[in-house]
């Protein structure tokens, strides 16, 4: 890069910076309705509550956010494949019942695991542990345990039904995928994002030469605004269908044992919240849906979501994707829908 | 770029963090037993804060900024919004929204009862503390007319007596009842009838539940307007409300919500 260039990019960075400043005191202060203008009088009437829900979702969440990105950068650092590969038994039965646990020790994010399981079954691990490990990771493990607790404080069962319902359905996955993909390869060979890291993050600008250590914490802080971004959009849904929903269509909705379900699942799809996260999202439609249509959206939603689908297909077949994605969503619906059909309530 | 929109964007964060905090209205966010969590985060976003200024600075250095893909610029909009905002609790206008007393919870009022009176002394020292174990009808209504005849409702044991009530209206039919909340109009009741109503909080704003006491006659003030209101409970087609004997306008409290750290009971 010449000199001059460099010059111009200087004047430019310090530009954007000086305006960004200038944009924050322009909003602060039509913001602040002290001030008594018009505007920030009619914001705060019509958007206060939305605001209020919202950032109240984003401070409860953000602390548990912020252990799954610490958890994740140390494993990023310390943790390899091989190393998982070596824990899981090598039978059948135990392998998958085992597998179904390693979130306890490796509690990997949703969105960093994809690449950690396709470089498993390069290395050998056999599908249906693999698919087992893929479903209850993001679950099964204590981050989300406590997350979930702290999120449906008055509600412990929660926890229970969350943690106990992922891992038997992972199972249930991991048995059928046994019978139906045992011999068959899933990998999909385009090489199309490094190995290393297909979560769908641009590592351009993140890979300077830092070791090991400085590039975990890239990934770390690369993690961190990646499920900010969903966090905010799920906050703000939930915030907006709060306010401006119609409560006793939103009652309506969520009270029918069937229809709840399917809704939730297909919120749970869309938000794509981290699994750190989205308990406090659920908490919010805890008195107008079903409890297992919370139910189903705090499972469904960690193993199958928009994020987690496109980082499927890119490491995957479209016909495992597809096969996984049907029997994963038929299994957590039919969960949810038992939930309701025992009359469980929180 | 993206260095300078994430540094704005943890800005943005510890400002909104840091104003919370330091003026506490963040309890008008969370349940206060969340706060410890929220100033790890915040030395977090500070952590992350320097880290990110670093690197700015090695970018001043080099004169290269990087590209624009995968900043996080609707991270950025997202929290550059809340500058819009001056902080503020959930108030009438959400009543409809927000059910009333839906909370589905296994507690009994005799847990909420022992939580109560283990952890709070407060109400014991005030002389209306609520008495521990399982209170019988009699007691309950005994202890929760201790002060004279009327029976108090305070923020340490609004919930608890506003389910006892609720529970047992015919035993606290006719008894006077004084308690402190904002005016509400709920968008399904009559016009001849209002709200005194607090917002009970077991994690955030966001699972916030009312709790209210209607009041029969039209209001004499504003919605949102803090009243302190002591009325006779009487029932009409089953449903209880206060005939005002006595009404106040309060300063807005500094904390709006009631905790509820042990979740709400069913009515």
């Amino acid at each position: 890069m010449d000199s001059v260039h460099k010059e111009f990019n200087r004047w430019r960075l310090a530009l954007y910076v000086l305006m960004a400043v200038a944009v924050c005191i322009t909003l602060q202060t039509y913001g602040d309705t002290g001030n008594g203008h018009a505007l920030s009088l009619w914001i705060q009437a019509m958007f206060g509550n939305v605001y209020t829900i919202f950032i109240s979702i984003v401070i409860e969440a953000l602390p548990f956010i912020i252990l799954g990105v610490l958890g994740s950068t140390l494993l990023e650092a310390f943790a390899s494949p091989e190393m998982i590969r070596r824990i899981i038994p090598k039978a059948w039965i135990p392998g998958i019942l085992i597998a179904g646990l390693l979130g306890i020790i490796f509690p990997f994010c949703e969105c960093g695991l994809v690449p950690i399981v396709r470089k498993l079954v390069e290395k050998g691990v056999p599908t249906p542990l693999a698919v087992v490990f893929l479903l209850t990771v993001p679950i099964v493990n204590p981050i989300v345990a406590t997350a979930t607790s702290y999120a449906f404080f008055s509600q412990p069962d929660m926890v229970i039904i969350r943690l106990g319902g992922a891992y038997i359905l992972a199972v249930i996955v991991g048995i059928i995928t046994l019978f139906v993909w045992h011999k068959k390869s899933i990998l999909y060979n385009v090489c199309r994002h490094s190995v290393s890291c297909g979560c769908g993050h641009d590592h351009s600008y993140d890979s300077r030469n830092t070791g090991r250590i400085g590039g975990a914490i890239r990934h770390g802080q690369t993690e961190f605004f990646d499920i900010l971004r969903y966090l905010m959009i799920g906050a703000a849904l939930a915030a907006l269908t709060q306010v401006y929903f119609s409560r006793e269509w939103l009652n309506l909705l969520g009270s029918h044992a069937t229809g709840s379900v399917g809704i939730m699942m297909v919120m749970a799809f869309f938000l794509s919240i981290c699994s750190g996260a989205d308990a406090f999202v659920a908490n919010t439609f805890t008195n107008s849906f079903s409890t297992g249509a919370i139910a189903a959206f705090l499972v469904y939603g960690p193993m199958i979501d928009l994020k987690n689908l496109l980082m499927l297909r890119a490491a995957f077949k479209a016909s495992f994707v597809f096969y996984l994605v049907a029997v994963v969503t038929v299994l957590v619906y039919g969960y949810g829908v038992f939930i309701n059909y025992l009359g469980v309530t929180l | 770029m993206k260095d300078i929109v994430r540094l704005m964007v943890l800005f943005l964060m510890g400002h909104t963090f840091y104003r919370l905090l330091s003026t506490g209205t963040i309890s008008y966010y969370i349940n206060p037993r969340f706060i410890p969590l929220t100033e790890a985060a915040f030395v977090f976003i500070v952590i992350m804060i320097l880290f990110s200024l670093k690197d700015l600075i090695t970018a001043f250095g080099t004169g290269d900024l990087g590209s624009w893909r995968g900043a996080p610029v609707f991270v950025l909009i997202a929290i550059a919004t809340t500058l819009l905002f001056t902080p503020q609790a959930l108030g009438s206008s959400m009543i409809g929204q927000k059910g009333t007393l839906a909370v589905k919870s296994k507690l009994s009022v005799e847990k909420l009862e022992q939580n109560s009176a283990a952890s709070n002394n407060t109400a014991a020292s005030s002389g209306e503390a609520t008495a521990p174990g399982k209170l019988n009808k009699e007691k309950a209504v005994q202890a929760a007319s201790d002060s004279g005849n009327i029976i108090s409702l305070t923020d340490a044991n609004f919930i608890v007596k506003f389910s006892q009530i609720h529970r047992h209206i015919d035993e606290y039919r006719g008894k006077d009842i004084e308690l402190e909340g904002f005016i509400a109009h709920h968008p399904l009741m009559s016009e001849d009838k209002y709200l005194v109503a607090r917002y009970a909080v077991v994690c955030c704003a966001a699972d916030a539940q009312v709790l209210s006491f209607a009041v029969k006659g039209k209001a004499p003030h504003a919605d949102d307007t803090w009243v302190k209101v002591t009325g006779k409970l009487q029932v009409e087609a089953g449903n209880p409300y206060l005939q005002v004997i006595k009404m106040e306008t309060k300063k807005t409290p500094a904390n709006p919500y009631l905790f509820a750290p042990e979740g709400l009971p069913t009515i």
